[in-house]
């Protein structure tokens, strides 16, 4: 069942962030969104997320209206969102992602923790557990928050600019697991910045800037007039993309 | 030396150190510090309204502290949100209008009223041997009421702290969860009003969990040496106290807490061998 977005929009002290956007996620697709700066790729996350207040629209999962999500929805922001000095380590943040099967006041056991170090073998952490998260490298840091998704177990997995500024090896285990979620039958929606990469990180694309510009199978979105639509005059082409 | 009434006010206000450290850690993990601070300052006109409108007894000016304190968090939340001024300056300026209406009050009250038969001047630095075993039975329900609710949403708080966003997405009632910690925190500082004072009470919260920050990077091993700090600087300040006489609790055990604190930091950039002045 799939992911349908219906004319979400967002406004930011009076100027809409994104505008109308209408879009579905099929299960087992992997879908990127892709645009220049400020065009509303984080926003269309958080909108969906109910992180920041929407104008209009709905969220719709399974057939039905998703007002408030409830740990149907995983969740990896941008890096920078959250405090790296606190006193967890790195289990701890990895078993974040169960409490949301976990009752109010119940505290995670050991088949919690069991699930959770699984996780971070997922993700080639298992040996860092005990680490105060501050202590990690950005691209581990990232492959932490990855293995909380993980942990989370959830039908939809949102994802923002995971591979910004990562190394090569976080690259491929992000990629790695994002394919293993999709071939699950997950949906999975990640906001991407480097265009050179879309074809093949992704299945469908999804360019956004304020409206949706065009969305579809990678080869047929991807086109010339697709690109300078959605970025303006600023992109220079150093190869024919179409 | 030490009679049933000193020894029961000291079982109770070394169970409120421990209390008022273990909700410090969250206060200082949540970064509700200085709104702490505004809030037991807030508490100080409630007092003395409460006193000019029902007489002395004790849960009333409590209830009047409360209700004063949670108003000037009110004020703190609307200037913050419906002007364009940040919290800072919301927080200086309740603090300080607050404090002002309560000393004027205060000072009114003592000149024009019955003079200094209110006794209401130990809530501005503590008297804890002016509490009554009754009194101090209330302390210890109100005390383990805090860490009951602590202990069942330690996750809950703990998740909220760290990742505010995450625990939204996870369907946890954060709004909800951020009222009943600051609900607790306002409870905890009327609870230690008497003992400690409005001026030092949150020094009593935050100086423990600051000195166990230092110690350690596990949340669960701070919790507990915020609890040991708070319960030794509470006892020690009772016990002086009782000893030297007259001494106003509050500061004393204002006093033991900040020397824990130096000894977490000279043990923090000493004994483990921290000697970089940056940040670790």
């Amino acid at each position: 069942m799939p992911l349908e977005i219906r004319n979400l929009t967002v406004v930011y002290n009076g100027k809409p962030a994104i505008h109308n956007i209408a879009l579905t996620v099929r299960e087992g697709v992997l879908m990127g969104v892709v645009g220049p700066n400020g065009a509303g790729k984080s926003t269309l996350l958080k909108a969906i997320l109910r992180l920041v207040p929407r104008v209009a629209g709905e969220v719709w999962l399974n057939g039905r209206p998703l007002d408030k999500p409830h740990g149907e929805i995983a969740y990896l922001p941008q890096r920078g969102s959250v405090e790296w000095d606190f006193p967890v380590n790195v289990l701890d943040v990895v078993l974040m992602g169960t409490y949301a099967r976990l009752p109010l006041g119940r505290r995670p056991g050991k088949a919690e923790r069991e699930w959770a170090m699984e996780c971070l073998r997922q993700v080639g952490l298992e040996a860092l557990w005990r680490r105060q998260i501050g202590e990690l490298s950005g691209g581990q840091q990232q492959r932490v928050f990855l293995a909380r998704a993980l942990a989370q177990d959830a039908p939809v997995y949102l994802l923002d600019e995971p591979l910004a500024g990562v190394d090569a090896a976080t690259e491929r285990v992000i990629m790695e697991q994002l394919h293993h979620l999709r071939d699950n039958g997950r949906i999975v929606l990640m906001v991407h910045h480097d265009l050179q990469t879309v074809r093949d990180c992704f299945d469908e694309v999804a360019l956004l800037n304020e409206h949706l510009i065009a969305v579809g199978k990678v080869d047929a979105v991807m086109t010339r007039e697709n690109l300078q639509h959605t970025y303006g005059g600023k992109l220079v082409f150093l190869q024919d993309l179409d | 030396m030490i009679d049933i009434n000193t020894l029961a006010v000291l079982t109770g206000l070394t169970l409120l150190g421990g209390t008022s450290g273990v909700l410090g850690v969250f206060a200082l993990l949540r970064r509700k510090a200085l709104l702490s601070d505004t809030l037991a300052h807030a508490t100080l006109p409630g007092i003395c309204l409460a006193y000019l409108i029902g007489g002395k007894q004790l849960g009333w000016l409590l209830a009047g502290a409360f209700l004063s304190g949670m108003l000037g968090i009110g004020a703190v939340s609307v200037i913050t949100h419906r002007t364009r001024l940040k919290e800072d300056t919301a927080l200086a300026l309740t603090l300080s209008v607050f404090f002002g209406v309560g000393i004027v009050l205060l000072t009114g009250i003592q000149r024009w009223g019955d003079g200094h038969q209110s006794g209401l001047d130990r809530f501005l630095f503590g008297q804890a041997a002016a509490l009554l075993s009754h009194e101090v039975g209330y302390l210890t329900l109100a005390c383990l009421l805090i860490l009951g609710v602590v202990s069942v949403l330690f996750k809950e708080f703990t998740l909220l702290c760290f990742d505010r966003n995450y625990a939204q997405v996870l369907g946890l009632p954060v709004r909800g969860l951020d009222a009943l910690l600051m609900g607790l925190i306002a409870l905890m500082v009327v609870l230690g009003l008497q003992s400690a004072g409005a001026l030092l009470m949150v020094a009593l919260m935050i100086t423990p969990a600051a000195a166990a920050r230092l110690c350690t990077q596990r949340l669960s091993r701070m919790v507990g040496l915020a609890a040991l700090f708070g319960m030794l600087s509470a006892a020690g300040g009772v016990l002086m106290s009782a000893v030297y006489g007259r001494l106003p609790t509050g500061p004393v055990m204002v006093l033991i807490a900040s020397a824990l604190f130096l000894m977490a930091f000279l043990f923090r950039y000493t004994v483990q061998g921290e000697w970089r002045w940056q940040k670790p």
